[in-house]
C-alpha cells in the first residue's frame, strides 16, 4: 500500500528489487541512480557488509509523476540475496507496492533463482500478500554471459504463474533493459493505485512542472 | 477378581495413577482406558486409530450417545502428511498433464505435506497444487510442472482427516497461514504418528519410486533410440534423455572420479542416456542431481570399472545445461492455461524517457559490437606486433621483433614513456565501471586500478597490459617490475597448461608471498597483480576484479 500524506501532498510508492545473492540488484539501481537526473533523484544510500555485500538494503527515493494535485515518490529498495538475511527481506518488503525480480542468468545460477523466487512468494504470504496481487516483473540479468541459460527456459522456471508477467532480458552493467523493467513495474503500480482509487491519469512531473512555470 | 481390586484400589488415588502413567510409555488411548474400566468389563473394543470410511462403522457406545462432547481420552494427532488415493488424484489431474497409463497402483497413498495444502474444515475438502502432487509423484505426469505453477486441485479429504475433524471439533487453520511457532507445535505428534498406524504405507524414496515404473536403461540399450517426449501412451516414444558424459564427469567430486577422469570426459560423443522421469521431477528446481549408482548403471561395462564402487548412494549433478540439448522443448513450454500479461495504459514517468534511450541504445548495439570485434582483432594485431612474451615465435613477424624487444626493455625502465602507446589503443569506456565500484566520478585506468586496491581485503593492486606497461604502484605491492613480470608470465604459462589439461580457463593464480597472498588475474595477457590478506577473497571481491579486468581488456 502506498503512504499518502496529505499535509505534504505525497504519495509514496515502494519498489523493491528481490533476487539471489549477487544477482545484480544493486548494480541495477546503481546504474539507475547514475542515469537520472540529480534534480529527480536523492542520494543513494547503500548498507554493505565489509565485504562489499549489500548487508541491509539499497535506497534510492525518486521523484515521479503528478496524480490529483499529489506528487508521488518513488522509493526504490534493494534486498541482501545472502539466504541468512531472510528476516531482512521480510521487514523491506513491508509495504512494497511493486517488485523487479533480478534472476541471474547464469546456468549455475538457476537453481538459487527458483529458490528465492520462492522465498519471495513464501515472505509474501507471511504478509498476507501474493504475487497475484502485487505487480512484479521479471528482469533477466547478465544475459552476456556466455553461460547464460535459454530466455525459454528461465521463462518456464519463473513465468509460469497463471498470470504472465513481464520479463527483461538486461545487462545491469551496461544498463540494458534497466529502465525497461523499472519502467514496466512502475507504470503497473500506478495503474493499479489509480484503478483502486477511481483516479484519471496522472500528468508527467516535468510537463506539469512547465505548466506550473507559464 | 483380584486385578479389578487392585484397579479399584489404584482408582481411590488418581496422584499415584497420574505419576505412573506420565512414567509409562503408555499410548493415549490406554490412557483413555484406564480412566475409562467400562471398556474391559463391556468388552467393547477400544476406538481404532483410524478408520478408513468414517460413519460407517457403528461407533462405541461410550462415544455413540448423541450430544455427548468428544471423549478427550483420545484424539487423533495432527500428521505433517495428508495420505490421498493416488485414483482420487488422477480423477482430477487434466489429461494434458497426466499419463494415460500408468503402472502404478492406483490405491496406492500420496504422502502430501499437510503445510502445502488448503484445508477447507467446512466442507471436509483440501487444495492442493499442481506442484505440490508433482514433488509428491512425478511419475503420473507426462510433463514437468514448474514449482511456481499455480494450478489446484480439490479433493475430498480423507477418512482419516474427516474422522479427525469430526471427533475431535478440532478447527484446522489454515496451513499456509500459519506461522513457524505454530506448526512447531504438531510436531511431537506429527513425530509419534506414523508408528501407531498400521496401514499408512511408508513413504518411497524417490529413486525407489522411479525404479518402480521405470528401469533404467542398461548399457545394452540400442544407442540409436529416439531420445525423450512426453511418454503420454508410453509406447512410441522412449523415456530417457541422453547427457554427455563430460560434463558430468567434470563437475563429479574427487572421491568418485574415475581413474582417468581426462580421458573419459575429453572423449568426443560419450553420453549416457537417463531416465527422462528422473530428470523430469527435478528439472523444475534449476537442478538436478542423480545416485552416482544411476550414473554407474547407465556406463558400459567396461568405463564402469574405471570408477570407484564406494559411495553409489552419492548424489551426482548432472548440468542442466548438458540436459536441455536433447531434452524435448514442448516439454518446456508455458502451461496451457496461462493469462497473457495484462497490457495497461501507458503512463510517462521518469523512467521512460531513460528507457527508451536505452532501448534505443541496444538496439544499434550489434552495429556498435562490430567494431568493437575488430577493435579487439586489431588489439591482438598489436600484441603479436608486439610479443611480451619470449615463446611467441619471431617468424611471424620477423621485422616488428627488434622493435618489441626495445619496447619491451623501455617498458622495464620507464612506465611513463608507455603511456603514448596505450594511448594509441582505443581506450575502454570506464564509465559504466562507475556502478561496479558505486561512484559517479569519472573514471580512468589509474582510478580502475586505484579502487580495484581499495576493494575490502586487498592492499594494492597493479594492472599489466599486453605490452609489458604497468598501472599502479609495484612499490606498494613489495615487488619489482620484474618479478611482476615474472608473476604475470607464470600465471599466463599456468593458465595455459591448465586449459590445455582441459579444465577451462583459470581466472586466478594466488601464491603466497611473505605471509601474504598474491593473487594474479590473467586474461588474454593482460591481468592484475593483486596483494590481499592471508585468506581468500572475501565474497564478491573475485568476481568483481575479473569483471573489471574483462571490461578493460574488451
Amino acid at each position: 500500500m502506498p503512504i499518502i500524506n496529505y499535509a505534504s501532498k505525497e504519495i509514496q510508492f515502494k519498489i523493491v528489487y528481490y533476487g539471489p545473492a549477487l544477482s545484480g540488484k544493486t548494480t541495477t539501481i546503481a546504474y539507475i541512480h547514475s542515469r537520472l537526473p540529480a534534480a529527480f533523484r536523492g542520494d543513494l544510500v547503500s548498507l554493505a557488509t565489509a565485504a562489499d555485500r549489500t548487508l541491509f538494503f539499497d535506497f534510492l527515493p525518486v521523484d515521479a509523476v503528478i496524480l490529483q494535485g499529489f506528487k508521488t515518490k518513488f522509493q526504490l529498495y534493494t534486498v541482501p540475496g545472502q539466504v541468512v538475511y531472510n528476516t531482512t527481506r521480510q521487514l523491506v518488503l513491508r509495504s512494497v507496492d511493486g517488485i523487479v525480480f533480478v534472476a541471474d542468468s547464469h546456468w549455475d545460477k538457476i537453481h538459487e533463482d527458483v529458490e528465492s523466487f520462492r522465498n519471495l512468494e513464501e515472505n509474501l504470504r507471511k504478509q498476507h500478500l501474493s504475487l497475484d496481487e502485487i505487480p512484479y516483473v521479471l528482469q533477466y540479468n547478465k544475459r552476456d554471459l556466455p553461460e547464460a541459460a535459454p530466455v525459454s527456459y528461465l521463462e518456464f522456471l519463473l513465468n509460469n504463474r497463471r498470470r504472465r508477467a513481464r520479463s527483461y532480458e538486461a545487462i545491469a552493467t551496461k544498463g540494458r533493459s534497466v529502465f525497461a523493467a523499472l519502467d514496466a513495474v512502475t507504470q503497473s503500480v500506478l495503474n493499479k493505485f489509480m484503478q483502486e482509487n477511481h483516479l484519471l491519469r496522472p500528468k508527467p512531473a516535468r510537463e506539469s512542472a512547465t505548466a506550473a512555470r507559464a | 477378581m483380584s486385578f479389578f481390586s487392585w484397579f479399584r484400589s489404584k482408582s481411590d488415588k488418581p496422584e499415584h495413577d497420574e505419576l505412573e502413567l506420565k512414567g509409562s510409555n503408555e499410548s493415549p488411548e490406554s490412557h483413555a482406558e484406564a480412566e475409562l474400566p467400562s471398556f474391559q468389563s463391556t468388552r467393547v473394543p477400544p476406538p481404532r486409530l483410524r478408520e478408513t470410511v468414517p460413519g460407517n462403522r457403528p461407533k462405541p457406545a461410550s462415544t455413540a450417545e448423541p450430544g455427548s462432547a468428544p471423549k478427550e481420552g483420545f484424539r487423533r494427532p495432527v500428521r505433517a502428511t495428508v495420505d490421498v488415493p493416488l485414483q482420487v488424484l488422477l480423477l482430477q489431474l487434466p489429461p494434458e498433464v497426466t499419463k494415460s497409463n500408468i503402472d502404478i497402483d492406483p490405491k496406492r497413498r500420496v504422502q502430501i505435506p499437510r503445510k502445502s495444502l488448503q484445508i477447507d474444515d467446512a466442507h471436509q475438502t483440501a487444495k492442493v497444487t499442481f506442484a505440490t502432487i508433482f514433488a509428491s509423484c512425478p511419475e503420473i505426469f507426462s510433463v514437468p510442472i514448474a514449482p511456481l505453477d499455480q494450478r489446484t486441485l480439490e479433493f475430498n479429504l480423507p477418512a482419516w482427516e474427516r474422522s479427525r475433524l469430526t471427533d475431535s471439533g478440532e478447527q484446522t487453520t489454515n496451513p499456509t497461514a500459519t506461522t513457524p511457532g505454530e506448526s512447531t507445535t504438531v510436531t511431537p505428534a506429527e513425530t509419534q504418528e506414523p508408528a501407531k498406524v498400521p496401514d499408512q504405507l511408508p513413504p518411497l524414496p524417490a529413486e525407489q519410486l522411479v525404479s518402480e515404473t521405470q528401469p533404467v536403461p542398461g548399457p545394452e540399450k540400442p544407442a540409436k533410440a529416439p531420445l525423450g517426449g512426453a511418454a503420454r501412451n508410453g509406447s512410441d516414444v522412449l523415456k530417457t534423455v541422453r547427457v554427455a558424459l563430460g560434463p558430468i564427469i567434470k563437475n563429479l567430486p574427487s572421491e568418485l572420479q574415475p581413474s582417468d577422469p581426462n580421458a573419459l570426459a575429453n572423449k568426443p560423443g560419450a553420453t549416457i542416456e537417463l531416465p527422462l522421469e528422473l530428470i523430469n521431477s527435478q528439472l523444475a528446481n534449476g537442478r538436478v542431481t542423480i545416485p552416482f549408482s544411476i550414473l554407474l548403471k547407465s556406463l558400459p561395462e567396461d568405463v564402469r570399472r574405471q570408477f570407484p564402487q564406494a559411495d553409489t548412494a552419492a548424489e551426482v549433478a548432472v548440468p542442466v545445461k548438458e540436459i536441455l540439448q536433447d531434452y524435448p522443448q514442448d516439454l518446456l513450454r508455458p502451461r496451457p492455461d496461462q493469462e497473457p500479461a495484462e497490457v495497461l495504459p501507458a503512463i510517462a514517468t521518469p523512467f521512460t524517457v531513460p528507457a527508451k534511450e536505452d532501448t534505443e541504445r541496444f538496439a544499434h548495439a550489434p552495429e556498435e559490437a562490430e567494431p568493437e570485434k575488430m577493435a579487439t582483432d586489431g588489439h591482438q594485431l598489436e600484441l603479436i606486433e608486439h610479443p611480451a612474451t619470449p615463446s611467441e615465435s619471431p617468424q611471424l613477424v620477423p621485422q616488428e621483433a627488434p622493435v618489441a624487444e626495445e619496447q619491451r626493455d623501455t617498458a622495464k625502465t620507464s612506465l611513463s614513456d608507455e603511456k603514448p602507446t596505450s594511448e594509441q589503443k582505443r581506450a575502454p569506456n570506464f564509465s559504466a565501471l562507475q556502478s561496479v565500484f558505486l561512484t559517479d566520478e569519472p573514471l580512468d585506468l589509474k582510478k580502475v586500478v586505484q579502487k580495484v586496491g581499495e576493494f575490502p581485503g586487498v592492499n594494492s593492486a597493479l594492472f599489466f597490459a599486453a605490452d609489458g606497461s604497468l598501472e599502479g604502484e609495484p612499490e606498494k605491492l613489495g615487488l619489482t617490475q620484474s618479478a611482476v613480470q615474472l608473476l604475470s608470465s607464470l600465471a599466463q604459462e599456468v593458465g595455459q597448461r591448465v586449459e590445455n589439461l582441459g579444465f577451462g580457463q583459470i581466472e586466478t593464480t594466488t601464491l603466497g608471498w611473505k605471509r601474504e597472498l598474491v593473487s594474479v588475474f590473467t586474461l588474454g595477457e593482460s591481468g592484475f597483480v593483486v596483494r590481499h590478506e592471508t585468506r581468500p577473497f572475501k565474497p564478491g571481491v573475485r568476481e568483481k576484479i575479473c569483471l573489471v579486468l574483462s571490461h578493460i581488456c574488451s
